[in-house]
């Protein structure tokens, strides 16, 4: 009988502009909102309507409208103001609580791939003590030492954060280590410093900021959970959890003080959970 | 091994770990830069209380001799006396204990209640609305701050449709229930994502297991299928992953305790570390050790009753 | 009448590199109390023909042609519900890996009797016990009362196979299908397995079809066997006649690679040189000609059907009067 191959096989067309959209959808649509409120952050003088520390006393909690888009707190301040300021303030420490534990990470774990030996069984046994406790415990924990504030959190943060990107970057050291490259580099003599940086670091790097991506959320969701507590930045400073801490008391009569500046929060989060998920399909698309 | 001896046995493997937690407590205090007395004690109290609280604590022993003497202490349930409240911190914390146990309790049952179906669903129908809608509301959960989210909850169930009281405990059991559910809820909305995302995962890979596809060979319906082969198994996933995720449970306590004022540990701790009550800390800090080794010794009992692989010895 | 009458089956399966057919225009018949065997490489179709008749093909995959006839009914016609009629019960399955395909939560008791409770062949749980015993007897389980409340980790490779044939058998099949239920076992254990399931099978008049790669277990068991490549059927034919004369390449490539104790010693193996082909993209003509000694222009152009050549004996090559029992060697790898 006849050799019958039933079903035509998939058009190999070019791709067409819809397709990327399709593909990519999370991806552009968080980078773009990332990209808005990174704006929005910077320009945040420029574009507020009010002056975020000016005090209105005739008119305190006032309902969201046209003059105040997100209403005003207990002090007439408005509320848009202060969450597009505190954008700022949030926003850096979100990326400094990643950066500093990433370069820790990243530095202890390369060290203890690429020495292996005593050095990398004793980082690894440092590694593994400090990711015995759960994050939020640990954070809370060096906080509860050093006492609370801003300071202490980006400690608390940081010391908490970078084990799991040294065992990141060690696993992908180990591999990367055999590389016919590598191997050549050491052959021609280079020394270490060198070989770490220019050949091995490049190639490691990738899986670290997919990584980093979720933390960032994980971190903002943290620095705003420790400030509402009253354990992170502390009053005056604008940051969205002081706010919604703020807005606490005024639940009964002015909800817009917590969960407008909360849905700060979830925007920034939403946006960085989908541009870190579209930039790990594109990666893993490549390989 | 029968049973009473595996217990025994798996009790006394718990002992190392206490010790190791009590001894890191005790580390970790006297790292506070200062005198611990004077710490405790706080920056107006006289050199003479300072002296007497010293010597109390044996605090110019050698470190090993205040070791042993701090262990003596917590074993005869002496923790200290709180600087804030002016009591027993084992006294206060056995007042709050209570009030956080029920609450974890409680968010258990309802995680597993809520998380269960829904992973269960997105993994028979994969790909499909059900699934798509599940992990959409997952991802966006998953940027919720737990204590905005509490906060909502409240602002909606309770400020607007009045259907939950605003605070507080209450008294007798369906009282404290109704108090509790909004908490417990926000608890649970705050894990759900992390627990249906690995049990999910786990289900699926349970649907293809090489035993789901003989038993289809039996003529078996989709239904019988899915309870006596894919859910059982599945059981053992969602006992291991929600033991694994204890911690959070545990941190979301400290939130929730403070968005919805219950006179429990976790609110505790935080008005604590603000106005550093360190025995206080401490105690607490001890307590919450027990409490997670005491949540993994059943959680591991409860796995090896139900895994007939696991052996008692 | 035949027991089991497949025609002209194809099952395929949509991929993003194209469309595998992976079960390319296969017929063969079954009778009752005959033992077929279904031989030829990893991947050269014999798997999918079996899952096809129960209508277990992954999805995608589906079955895209031909029908499968037991009893007189067309299997690939039937809707799931239907077919979960005849699963486990008319035709039962014996799997690969047992070890792996008994859930070990469950006592393996309960798993012999699931098949029996679902299709209502017994009523109480009492009467299922019992028979469960009984079937665990013959199979060769010594202890049965004891072990019926045992765990599949309790059982070693040997005897939670016996455990899933006594399962198989549970309902009364008329046909069961044996997807190389002894490649996981060890030599002696399988040779006990293979001589239970030629006894069972003549005791009880059933149907089998062996699904195997290993030429020694099909001598041991077949009446009848069919040589697979590449999706298709290259050779069917009486097992002592396959050996006797075969009629197919591929067939007698593969003879010449199991080693003979009468042959001279130090003789080195005859392997098949090349690989089985992309199924998304077969050769023209006859699958097996790139690899194939007696290729001819004809072999590269045509569409060789599956003939008859001798009685009862069919085979899809147009060169066959070229075939000589030296033919593979001198052949390079």
């Amino acid at each position: 009988m006849t050799d019958a191959v039933a079903l035509p096989l998939p058009p190999a067309a070019a791709q067409p502009r819809s397709r990327v959209w399709r593909d990519h959808t999370g991806l552009i649509i968080g980078g773009t909102l990332l990209g808005l409120i990174l704006l929005a952050s910077i320009f945040a003088s420029y574009i507020s309507p009010h002056d975020p520390l000016q005090q209105d006393l005739r008119n305190t909690l006032q309902p969201p409208s046209l003059a105040h888009p997100f209403g005003t707190d207990n002090f007439g301040r408005d509320i848009f103001s202060r969450v597009l300021h505190a954008a700022k303030l949030d926003l850096m420490i979100g990326f400094l609580c990643v950066l500093f534990p990433w370069m820790l990470g990243t530095a202890l774990g390369g060290i203890a791939g690429y020495f292996g030996g005593l050095t990398d069984t004793i980082i690894m046994r440092v590694v593994d003590t400090f990711s015995a406790f759960p994050f939020l415990v640990m954070v809370i924990g060096i906080i509860a030492i050093l006492g609370p504030g801003l300071i202490s959190m980006y400690i608390a943060l940081t010391l908490a954060g970078w084990s799991m990107y040294a065992r990141l970057v060690r696993a992908e050291v180990l591999v990367v280590k055999k590389a016919e490259y590598v191997l050549a580099a050491r052959a021609l003599g280079y020394q270490h410093g060198r070989i770490m940086f220019r050949h091995i670091l490049p190639n490691v790097i990738t899986p670290t900021i997919i990584f980093a991506m979720t933390d960032m959320v994980l971190v903002i969701l943290s620095t705003t959970s420790l400030s509402f507590l009253g354990l992170g930045v502390q009053p005056p400073m604008a940051e969205w959890g002081i706010m919604i801490a703020e807005g606490k008391g005024f639940i009964l009569t002015a909800w817009w003080m917590v969960t407008l500046p909360g849905l700060a929060i979830v925007l920034v989060g939403l946006a960085l959970s989908l541009l870190g998920d579209g930039i790990a399909k594109i990666l893993r698309e490549r390989a | 091994m029968n049973t009473a001896a595996f217990l025994r046995k798996r009790v006394l493997q718990t002992i190392p770990v206490l010790i190791g937690i009590v001894l890191t407590v005790f580390l970790v205090v006297r790292l506070i830069p200062g005198d611990p007395a004077r710490i405790m004690l706080g920056m107006r109290a006289t050199d003479e209380k300072v002296a007497e609280l010293r010597a109390d604590l044996g605090l110019d022993l050698p470190i090993w001799q205040q070791f042993f003497h701090f262990l003596g202490n917590i074993l005869q349930g002496e923790l200290g006396t709180s600087l804030f409240y002016r009591r027993d911190v084992a006294e206060v914390i056995m007042e709050r204990l209570p009030v956080t146990v029920t609450l974890v309790v409680f968010s258990v049952v309802l995680s597993v209640l809520i998380t269960v179906p829904l992973s269960m669903a997105a993994a028979v129908r994969q790909g499909s609305w059900i699934d798509q809608i599940v992990r959409g509301i997952s991802t966006l959960t998953l940027s919720m701050p737990g204590f905005w989210l509490g906060l909502n909850l409240l602002i909606l169930f309770a400020v607007i449709y009045p259907f939950f009281p605003i605070s507080g405990f209450g008294s007798g059991f369906t009282d404290i229930l109704w108090h509790l559910t909004l908490p417990a809820l926000t608890i649970t909305l705050s894990l759900a994502p992390i627990l249906i995302r690995t049990l999910r995962a786990s289900l699926i890979e349970i649907m293809h297991a090489p035993h789901v596809e003989y038993a289809r060979t039996k003529g078996l319906s989709q239904g019988r299928l899915i309870r006596r082969h894919v859910l059982r198994n599945g059981l053992l996933a969602t006992v291991t992953i929600l033991g694994v995720n204890i911690g959070w449970l545990m941190g979301g306590s400290v939130v929730v305790e403070t968005v919805f004022s219950l006179p429990g540990i976790g609110a505790l701790i935080v008005s604590s570390i603000s106005a550093r009550d360190y025995p206080m800390i401490q105690g607490i800090a001890l307590v919450f050790g027990l409490l997670v080794v005491v949540i993994n010794l059943l959680t591991d009992i409860l796995y090896s009753a139900l895994d007939p692989r696991v052996s008692y010895d | 009448m035949a027991l089991l009458d497949i025609r002209h089956l194809t099952t395929q399966i949509p991929t993003p590199r194209g469309t595998l057919t992976v079960v390319d225009d296969v017929s063969f018949t079954v009778g009752p109390g005959e033992c077929f065997g279904l031989v030829g490489e990893s991947g050269s179709g014999k798997s999918m023909t079996v899952k096809s008749i129960l209508g277990l093909i992954p999805a995608p995959g589906r079955v895209t042609g031909g029908e499968v006839l037991y009893d007189g009914k067309d299997l690939t016609r039937l809707t799931s519900k239907a077919l979960e009629l005849i699963r486990g019960r008319a035709i039962a399955t014996i799997v690969q890996d047992a070890s792996s395909a008994l859930n070990p939560v469950l006592r393996i008791g309960n798993q012999i009797a699931e098949s029996m409770l679902e299709h209502g062949i017994v009523r109480t749980k009492a009467q299922a016990r019992a028979r469960v015993i009984d079937l665990m007897a013959k199979v060769g389980i010594p202890a049965p009362e004891t072990r019926i409340d045992d765990y599949p980790h309790q059982f070693s490779g040997g005897m939670c196979q016996r455990v899933v044939i006594a399962a198989a058998l549970s309902c009364n099949p008329g046909l069961i299908l044996a997807d190389e239920p002894t490649t996981a076992l060890d030599v002696t254990i399988q040779d006990q397995i293979l001589k239970l399931l030629v006894s069972l099978q003549h005791d009880l008049g059933l149907g089998l079809v062996l699904v195997t790669h290993d030429m020694g277990v099909m001598a041991q068991t077949c009446q009848r066997v069919a040589v697979m490549y590449a999706g298709q059927i290259v050779e069917t034919v009486g097992t002592a006649d396959l050996f006797r004369q075969p009629r197919h390449p591929y067939t007698m490539g593969l003879l010449n690679c199991v080693p003979r104790l009468d042959g001279p010693a130090g003789k080195r193996l005859t392997p098949i040189p090349g690989a089985p082909p992309d199924l998304a993209h077969p050769p023209s003509g006859c699958r097996f000609h790139p690899r194939c000694p007696l290729a001819t222009e004809a072999c590269r152009a045509g569409k060789p059907a599956l003939t008859e050549v001798a009685p009862g004996h069919f085979s899809r090559c147009i060169r066959q009067d070229a075939l000589t029992a030296t033919m593979w060697e001198g052949v390079d790898a």
